[in-house]
């Protein structure tokens, strides 16, 4: 390149500085938010990427509530590429924290894989020590040392604590866990207890569960494979290897899972062989008058001298000290002990017939006799309680052993009926906490791509604009050029690199402005979404330069479009200057109309048909301008009117008061509270279930119930608005859900991003093993950010077998005191928990709302920015262009006022257009970036937001009038000297 | 023989071999004043002569100066220029502060004057008028001797009318619409003050056709600026219709501009975007009595074009709706600077036969041009030189534009 060709070069920058400027400012726009949101997006996945490495992370997490024997572990990692595992167990545990109660999730300690980091103090060593989860410590002010007493017996888990083996931890480390990255409370997950859904996770050494309340086997096997190692769970690779992985997983499940149903059924099958004389014995003892509690404990006690002698027994002869088994001593004893509790009225057969010694002793030495006086303990463990609660009451007692009976061959019958129940197998991308980063993902990326490209665009316009003004501006002395013998792609070279710099400094600034503004804006606002602390920034080079290819592409091809018609041209005809612009006859001066228009008319509609690259770069600019402000507002308000939604028109209560399952009558108290309240209540059951899905795939739902057909159901409704958006026709009376139809109502999300279907079959599975499978009966309006189902009192019953039984009571407390009212209702007998869910959903709204709206002010401040930029740019090349226009007609006595109007006139007619485009622009946009940013449950308020419309209206209205006010001014300055040098 | 009278002599053979060159009266008298001027060193030179037939004064016929002497004139017997006549008898006021004059000042007004002299055109039959010169170019007072020369040069350029024709009736000028008196314009630029206009004095009368000439340069454009009220003076007056707006503001301006001024530019500069009717419509509405657009686009022969765009027209046509433009506000005065410079002559002659017959329907036209061929359809010449006016000359017999030929 010659020195004069340099100087040329940045003469004509110089002279376009404000074209050349805003290629820059919008090559920076496209590239800083491109790259910034998708590299925030990449700072949240690397960052998680690392807390997953760091802890080691599963690939894969396999449950089975029923438990996964050592077998089933061996043949896992027997499977192709399952490299490592580990077993471990997990269960629901709740506790009380001042009077409230929390549910979540408990966990074992690992050694290997899924390593928790500790934040503060040191991870458990002992049986009672614990580790708890630093989101929900530091949001209910949990330190180290405290102690917490989880809660013995919850009506979610009839078993209660039996697995494990203390009640009451200390506090000894604030954690992080792989598994939870994610802050945001729903994706722990799901629970037995309490509402259904997991606040929080806490971690016990594995020896402080009782494994042999899962049937000596443990309930989570995680795995890694190290054919995943070193990829991202959302590269390709990944996927398809994980696919792999889990199908071959699955299939060994079904049959594996089949055989453990089996064999526990069997188990439990000689459980009830066993227990089952106990109960008959003890029936006949309570019909003879002897009361179940004497009963039981004479039981108990002839059976634990047993088996202390079999234990003495079975040591001494360990030790050597005897070298047989049964001393005549000892067998006297044992024998006293069965006759013993013979005499006591139970039938000793139980036990077997141990008359024989040598059957007596091979029974003694494998252990299987210990282990059936055990499990007696245990069974008779339940009748002691029901006992104690049946008093002297002889009806009761029977009734009691009745319950007991029913409940084992119930469990039996749920057993046997769970012919599909397999191993749940998750992958990292079925991960809730994974999946929060995906989504984060998947919504910077729609946003990124659909901002990035309106930059692109209008950039190329500008780019386009600005080239072909150069162009033309130059015309006789690029004709001279070539006449001078200049070839055309050195005259070409000039302007290539005219937006070659352009883009260079563009791409400069915007990636600066990406990794320093845009990442810092967005990752402020996320990084409290998640468990790192300070998001570490990201910064890709390769991605950089491909946006700046694709960017200078672009850019070069819109510079080769605008130079060519002229380049083309011979020098003799670029020598003649540059042609004046050409007006032609349009097809609409034929029309009766158009010859009756005022001039006025005429002239604007003459002057937006001939000056096609004006018209169409305001209508971009403005329309553009608009659509943002309408889309940004839009996506802003429509995600907290859609919480105002649901709670003005849908949930018509505040709050939920959780019924202590162990304490009797607890409904009736606690409806008497409220009633005393004078505030709208209704009972319900609710819970979170499992949903299977017809495409096989499974999520959580909260499934809820009114208690009870008749009032109880009424009440539920006018509490809970079932806004029917599709429904089978005979689900519905009128238009109205009806609860009485033998069917599921799910929310809307579930059809919306699922693709559940009226009429499908669904199945439910409560995490305590029953389940059913039901008919959809439609869907409902639902805005908050869960998969909710809703049955009929009686579409329950005939599910479950049993009435719903009501576990918490929905409040409306808007109208009342709230403090007073939770003072009564935490003072009520049977109180477990109370929260204001309206506060609570609204803190999670207002919490991802702090997202939306960084990214909707980083998108109202741009397209500001950018509509300024472009409508500038037009106007004063308008305002240039039309100079020789305006002079004329201020020579003819056009006042400055004339003239100015005779320009915004025209801005007036192409602002109007353009605003309306843009607001229907707006609205479309609007419409799918909420589409684009709802994730599985999510469902948002649709509809075009008024607001959203008048601010775009508005912002654009105050924009161009700011933009024609600068730009007009320079009509000020005319001379109408000039007219001579034009 | 001493240099003065070499020059005498010198003078005199020109001035004879130029009336023996001459055609017309006209020529002889231009060609002789010229001559006279460049040799008596007068900086303004004005030959005055009786209308028998008319109003039986004197008026001035030809003259060379700055001043705008057109509509001037003087009774026999009134006056330095009243009593040369009368008496027959040459004025001399050489030392003009000495013995000042009013009459002269009056006529003058607008340059200082130093020394006159004036001296009657008598031929062998009787006195025709008289010769008045003003003030020396090079500042110094006129001489003895300069009369003298002066007074055997007006013998001279008398005999050239002796030998020809009658001389013509005077110019029957109209009411003066624009008066400029001296007007100065001065630019600033990066090498100091640029003075562009240097004191112009000129009156614009009602119907007359008015054509500036003079080198690339001297400031036509400039002046045609100021009078069109584009741009203002550096200092002198500008008055039209007695209203004075050499210090108007803006709003003034441009209201002056649009009730009063028709323009014609070299460009043509038509809206592009507006058809031919169009452009006039929108110039229309701007005035109360406006031309009716059709009829104007009839007057300049485009009515069959109305609905065509600017682009859709050759240069001729597109001139044509220029000047129909102008014409359609009805103004005043129609300012045109140099409307045939981009065209060819079959064009140019198209487009100047329009503007003739836009005069000869009443308007008043001031146009400046190049070309000394259109001078000859002016009714006025106005020449300039290096910011000044330098001579007028009235156009007895102007010609049509089919005459023109160059
Ligand atoms: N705005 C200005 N600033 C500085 N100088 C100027 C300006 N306008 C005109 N001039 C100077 O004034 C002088 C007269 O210009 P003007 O355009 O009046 O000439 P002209 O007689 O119309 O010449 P031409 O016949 O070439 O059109 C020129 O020397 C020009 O350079
Ligand atoms: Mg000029």
């Amino acid at each position: 390149m010659k020195k004069t060709q340099l100087i040329e070069l940045f003469c004509n920058i110089k002279a376009t500085f404000v074209s050349f400027f805003s290629i820059i400012m919008f090559v920076a726009l496209g590239v800083g938010i491109f790259l910034g949101l998708g590299w925030s997006a990449d700072a949240v996945r690397t960052n998680a990427e690392a807390a997953l490495k760091q802890g080691n992370f599963e690939h894969f997490n396999i449950t089975f509530p029923v438990g996964l024997t050592q077998e089933d572990v061996e043949a896992i990692s027997a499977l192709d590429g399952i490299d490592d595992f580990e077993m471990g167990f997990s269960s629901s545990v709740s506790f009380h924290l001042r009077n409230t109660g929390h549910s979540g999730i408990i966990r074992s300690l690992t050694k290997n894989i899924n390593q928790a980091q500790v934040l503060e103090g040191k991870l458990p060593k002992a049986a009672n020590e614990i580790a708890v989860d630093s989101v929900f410590a530091y949001s209910y002010g949990i330190k180290v040392g405290d102690t917490l007493v989880m809660d013995h017996d919850s009506a979610a888990d009839p078993d209660g604590m039996q697995y494990l083996y203390t009640e009451s931890y200390e506090v000894t480390a604030i954690v992080t866990h792989p598994a939870y990255v994610s802050s945001d409370s729903i994706t722990r997950g799901i629970s037995t207890t309490g509402s259904g859904s997991a606040e929080f996770f806490m971690l016990i050494i594995p020896e402080a569960f009782d494994a042999s309340a899962f049937g000596d086997a443990c309930t989570d096997v995680y795995v890694r494979s190290n054919s995943l190692e070193g990829y991202d769970w959302t590269d390709q690779t990944y996927i398809d290897t994980s696919e792999k992985i889990l199908a071959s997983i699955n299939k060994l499940g079904s049959t594996r899972s089949q055989a453990r149903i089996e064999e526990l059924t069997s188990q439990l099958q000689s459980l009830m062989d066993i227990y089952n004389p106990y109960l008959d014995s003890a029936q006949k003892a309570v019909e003879k008058g002897t009361s179940l509690s004497t009963y039981v404990d004479l039981t108990q006690k002839a059976l634990s001298e047993v088996s202390t002698n079999i234990q003495n027994a079975v040591d001494a002869y360990e030790d050597g000290r005897s070298s047989r088994l049964l001393s005549t001593d000892m067998r006297v004893k044992i024998q006293a002990g069965l006759l013993a509790a013979k005499e006591a009225g139970i039938d000793t057969s139980v036990l077997g017939d141990y008359s024989n010694p040598d059957k007596l002793e091979e029974a003694m030495l494998d252990g299987s006799l210990l282990k059936a006086l055990s499990t007696c303990d245990t069974q008779l463990n339940k009748l002691a309680y029901l006992a104690q609660e049946a008093g002297d009451n002889k009806d009761a007692q029977l009734a009691a052993i009745k319950t007991v009976r029913q409940e084992a061959t119930s469990t039996i019958d749920t057993l046997k009926s769970v012919e599909n129940l397999s191993w749940t197998t998750t992958g990292r991308s079925q991960n809730l906490s994974l999946l929060t980063v995906d989504a984060f993902k998947q919504v910077t990326g729609n946003l990124r791509f659909t901002m990035a490209s309106l930059f692109l665009i209008v950039g190329l316009l500008v780019c386009y604009t600005a080239i072909s003004r150069i162009v033309r501006e130059q015309i006789t002395s690029i004709g001279t050029k070539k006449a001078l013998g200049l070839r055309r792609s050195e005259i070409t070279l000039s302007y290539l690199l005219y937006s070659f710099f352009a883009v260079l400094a563009g791409v400069i600034i915007g990636a600066t402005a990406g990794v320093w503004i845009v990442e810092f804006i967005t990752n402020s606002a996320v990084d409290s979404s998640f468990v790192f602390g300070q998001l570490d920034p990201y910064f890709s080079l390769t991605d950089t330069l491909a946006i700046g290819a694709v960017e200078l592409i672009t850019i070069w091809a819109s510079t080769l479009i605008a130079c060519y018609s002229v380049l083309k041209k011979h020098a003799v005809q670029l020598l003649k200057g540059p042609e004046p612009p050409k007006a032609k006859a349009r097809f609409y001066e034929k029309w009766a109309i158009w010859q009756r228009l005022p001039l006025y008319t005429q002239s604007i509609v003459n002057n937006l048909f001939n000056d096609k690259v004006r018209v169409f770069g305001s209508l971009v600019g403005i329309a553009g301008c608009t659509a943002l402000v309408v889309t940004a507002m839009t996506i802003d308000l429509n995600v907290s009117d859609t919480f105002t939604v649901q709670y003005r028109d849908i949930y018509h209560y505040t709050s939920i008061v959780q019924l202590d399952p162990d304490v009797k009558d607890a409904q009736e108290n606690m409806e008497a509270t409220l009633a005393a309240a004078n505030v709208p209540y209704a009972p319900m059951m609710r819970k979170t279930m499992g949903l299977y899905l017809p495409d096989g795939s499974v999520t959580a739902a909260t499934v809820e119930a009114p208690s009870a057909a008749g009032k109880p159901t009424d009440d539920f409704l006018t509490l809970f608005s079932l806004n029917v958006t599709e429904a089978a026709p005979d689900a519905l009376n009128g238009t109205n859900a009806d609860l009485s139809y033998e069917g599921i109502w799910l929310s809307e999300a579930l059809r919306a991003h699922q693709g559940v279907k009226v009429g499908d079959t669904v199945r439910i599975v409560s995490l305590t093993g029953e389940q059913c499978e039901i008919k959809v009966a439609g869907f409902f309006e639902y805005h908050l950010k869960d998969n909710k189902a809703v049955l009929g009192a009686a579409a329950y019953e005939s599910l479950f077998g049993t009435a719903p039984q009501a576990n918490c009571f929905v409040v409306d407390v808007s109208q009342t005191d709230e403090s007073a009212l939770t003072k009564s209702i935490v003072k009520t007998s049977g109180y477990y928990s109370y929260w204001n869910d309206k506060t609570s959903q609204g803190a999670r709204f207002a919490s991802y709302q702090s997202l939306t709206r960084t990214v909707v002010l980083v998108y109202l401040a741009l397209s500001a920015l950018m509509a300024f930029l472009v409508l500038l740019n037009l106007n004063v090349m308008f305002i240039e262009e039309k100079k020789r226009d305006l002079i004329v007609l201020m020579i003819n006595g056009f006042s400055l006022r004339d003239a100015k109007r005779y320009i915004y006139r025209d801005n007036i007619v192409l602002t109007i257009i353009g605003i309306i485009l843009g607001v229907l622009l707006g609205m479309l946009m609007g419409y799918l970036s909420i589409l684009s940013i709802e994730f599985s449950t999510d469902s948002y308020v649709h509809s075009p937001n008024l607001i959203a419309c008048l601010a775009g209206v508005a912002s654009s209205t105050i924009l161009a009038i700011i933009v024609n006010i600068i730009a007009l001014r320079r009509i000020d300055k005319f001379r109408l000297t000039d007219i001579n040098k034009m | 023989m001493d240099r003065s009278m070499l020059t005498y002599y010198k003078t005199i053979g020109e001035i004879q071999s130029c009336i023996a060159a001459s055609q017309t009266l006209d020529e002889a008298l231009h060609a002789s004043l010229k001559i006279i001027v460049e040799n008596s060193q007068a900086a303004n030179a004005v030959i005055w002569y009786l209308d028998k037939k008319g109003d039986k004064k004197l008026h001035p016929y030809y003259w060379i100066s700055p001043i705008d002497l057109t509509s001037k004139k003087y009774s026999p017997g009134v006056g330095v220029v009243g009593t040369t006549f009368a008496n027959e008898q040459s004025t001399r006021l050489l030392d003009f502060k000495a013995t000042p004059a009013e009459d002269v000042i009056h006529t003058f007004e607008g340059i200082d004057i130093d020394s006159v002299i004036c001296v009657p055109l008598t031929n062998a039959h009787e006195t025709l008028g008289c010769i008045e010169f003003v003030n020396r170019a090079d500042g110094n007072l006129f001489t003895d001797e300069d009369a003298d020369v002066c007074e055997i040069m007006a013998m001279m350029a008398a005999m050239a009318i002796d030998e020809n024709e009658q001389i013509q009736d005077p110019w029957e000028a109209g009411n003066v619409l624009m008066t400029i008196r001296g007007i100065t314009r001065e630019f600033q630029n990066a090498s100091g003050v640029v003075k562009v206009l240097k004191g112009v004095n000129l009156d614009v009368y009602d119907g007359e056709f008015l054509v500036l000439l003079g080198e690339s340069g001297c400031g036509k454009s400039t002046l045609l600026n100021i009078i069109g009220g584009m741009d203002q003076p550096t200092s002198g007056t500008f008055t039209f219709l007695n209203k004075d707006y050499s210090t108007a503001n803006q709003n003034e301006l441009t209201e002056f501009r649009r009730k009063n001024i028709g323009f014609i530019f070299q460009s043509y500069n038509l809206m592009p975007n507006l058809n031919a009717l169009q452009n006039l419509r929108l110039i229309a509405e701007l005035v109360e009595t406006p031309l009716d657009p059709d009829l104007a686009l009839e007057i300049v022969g485009l009515s069959e074009r109305k609905t065509s765009y600017p682009s859709q027209l050759s240069g001729g046509q597109q001139q044509r709706v220029s000047i129909a433009r102008a014409l359609v506000k009805n103004p005043k005065i129609i300012l045109a600077d140099e409307p045939t410079a981009a065209l060819d002559y079959a064009t140019s002659i198209e487009v100047l036969q329009v503007l003739e017959k836009v005069v000869s329907e009443g308007a008043t036209m001031v146009m400046v041009t190049h070309n000394e061929e259109i001078t000859r359809m002016a009714n006025r010449v106005v020449r300039m030189r290096n910011g000044k006016v330098y001579e007028i000359t009235v156009n007895r017999h102007p010609a049509h534009a089919t005459d023109l030929v160059w």
